[in-house]
């Protein structure tokens, strides 16, 4: 595997299991990101977008297959390892908001640095850099729990970005959005933000997949 | 990082109100029976029982905290927080919980005991001095504590095994 490979995902399968049952959602997905590019998954609801930035992200296993982020198979880590690795190069745009509402917007996105172990100087320098990128300094301090379904989107996205990931995997990360901000964020991928950045990004939008280096197309497994 | 993690649940978790309550009702209870008990076998019994009822109701309502953190346990993975930070966070934020409820409920029960003779003919007949009675409610309490936050977090422990996309999949 060349070292220009930030993800690599090789005969992936994957089934979820319940009620006895099982839901196969794919048997044998295989492609790479390189390092700095950009590569949208499209398709139709249901067919494994969110499954599959499940699994880059470690936050799920595959039942068979490997997955490599930065050269490292996380397929075959402890999960408390793949945690560590998760922290310190992924960032995450849940396509359901993942925030925690108790929290002020300033609180939620220190949560990430807190478990790098920065310093309260630290992290407050990386917040504040991150407020201005995102327009969100207005409501900083504001609970989770109080913000529109659109603020929190662009809460998340400067979460996933606070402890400056080199591969961002991004699940519809402009839903909920109006068309101006999902532009300033459409923008923002090409911008200086993201610069040098692996994205690996599902979309519905055609805007999004226009701007993509590469686009794949996950195809609905028929039971 | 475990401590600022329980220090922000600590101040912002609403549960925590009821939890204390809890506590404290139970730590109030202990302590006036200690403060009355009589002479004789009937009091090492008594005093016996309670030390089981406290650990037994105090564990209980602890373990009620512990059960109901699966959303924020899945955003901490997600994040890239590992089992024992996780866990580590949830036993300080428990026995914190646990230790503010004990110490509102001996205030409760100290200020009680000093009105109640006003009230009832008990004084006099109690085998413990009041200081005999603070010192093991605060025992019994403590080790109801303790066991409380080692059976809550030793639930958090078992429940961040699962898979973060799981732990998700599972939230009501
Ligand atoms: N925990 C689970 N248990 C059983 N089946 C599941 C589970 N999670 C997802 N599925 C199923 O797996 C398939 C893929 O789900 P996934 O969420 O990855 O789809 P998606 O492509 O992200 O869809 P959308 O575009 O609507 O977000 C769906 O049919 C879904 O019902
Ligand atoms: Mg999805």
């Amino acid at each position: 595997m060349s070292s220009n490979s930030a993800i690599r995902v090789e005969h992936v399968r994957k089934v979820y299991d319940g009620h006895g049952k099982s839901f196969p959602v794919f048997e044998d997905v295989s492609f790479e990101v390189k390092k700095g590019e950009f590569l949208a998954v499209v398709g139709p609801t249901g067919c494994g977008k969110t499954t599959l930035i499940n699994l880059v992200a470690g936050l799920d296993r595959p039942q068979a297959g490997n997955i490599y982020v930065d050269g490292v198979n996380i397929t075959k880590l402890p999960e408390d390892v793949v945690s560590k690795l998760r922290r310190r190069k992924l960032g995450v745009v849940f396509q359901v908001s993942n925030l925690i509402p108790s929290l002020t917007v300033y609180e939620n996105l220190e949560l990430p640095l807190v478990f790098l172990g920065m310093s309260r100087d630290e992290r407050r320098r990386r917040v504040e850099e991150v407020l201005e990128s995102f327009w969100i300094s207005n409501y900083v301090h504001r609970k989770v729990a109080t913000l529109s379904v659109g603020e929190n989107r662009m809460v998340s996205y400067a979460r996933a970005m606070i402890s400056d990931p080199e591969i961002l995997l991004l699940d519809e990360p402009t839903d909920f959005l109006d068309p101006l901000t999902e532009d300033m964020m459409v923008a923002s991928f090409k911008g200086k933000i993201l610069k040098g950045k692996t994205l690996l990004a599902t979309t519905h939008r055609r805007k999004m997949a226009k701007l993509a280096d590469r686009v794949i197309n996950l195809k609905k497994k028929l039971p | 990082m475990s401590l600022w993690l329980a220090l922000k649940r600590f101040q912002t978790t609403w549960v925590k109100v009821k939890l204390i309550i809890g506590i404290l009702a139970v730590v109030v209870a202990d302590f006036m029976v200690l403060s009355m008990l009589v002479q004789g076998w009937g009091a090492v019994i008594t005093a016996a029982s309670i030390l089981i009822l406290t650990i037994v109701a105090l564990s209980a309502t602890m373990l009620h905290l512990a059960d109901r953190v699966d959303y924020d346990l899945g955003v901490y993975k997600a994040l890239g927080a590992t089992r024992e930070t996780i866990t580590l966070s949830f036993m300080i934020e428990l026995f914190l919980t646990g230790l503010l409820g004990a110490l509102l409920g001996l205030l409760v029960g100290v200020s009680l005991l000093v009105l109640l003779p006003a009230l009832l003919p008990l004084k006099g007949w109690s085998l413990l001095t009041l200081a005999e009675a603070l010192g093991f409610a605060l025992l019994f309490s403590l080790l109801g504590i303790f066991t409380g936050a080692a059976l809550g977090a030793y639930s958090v422990w078992k429940k961040s095994h699962r898979m973060t996309a799981e732990i998700f999949a599972h939230v009501e």
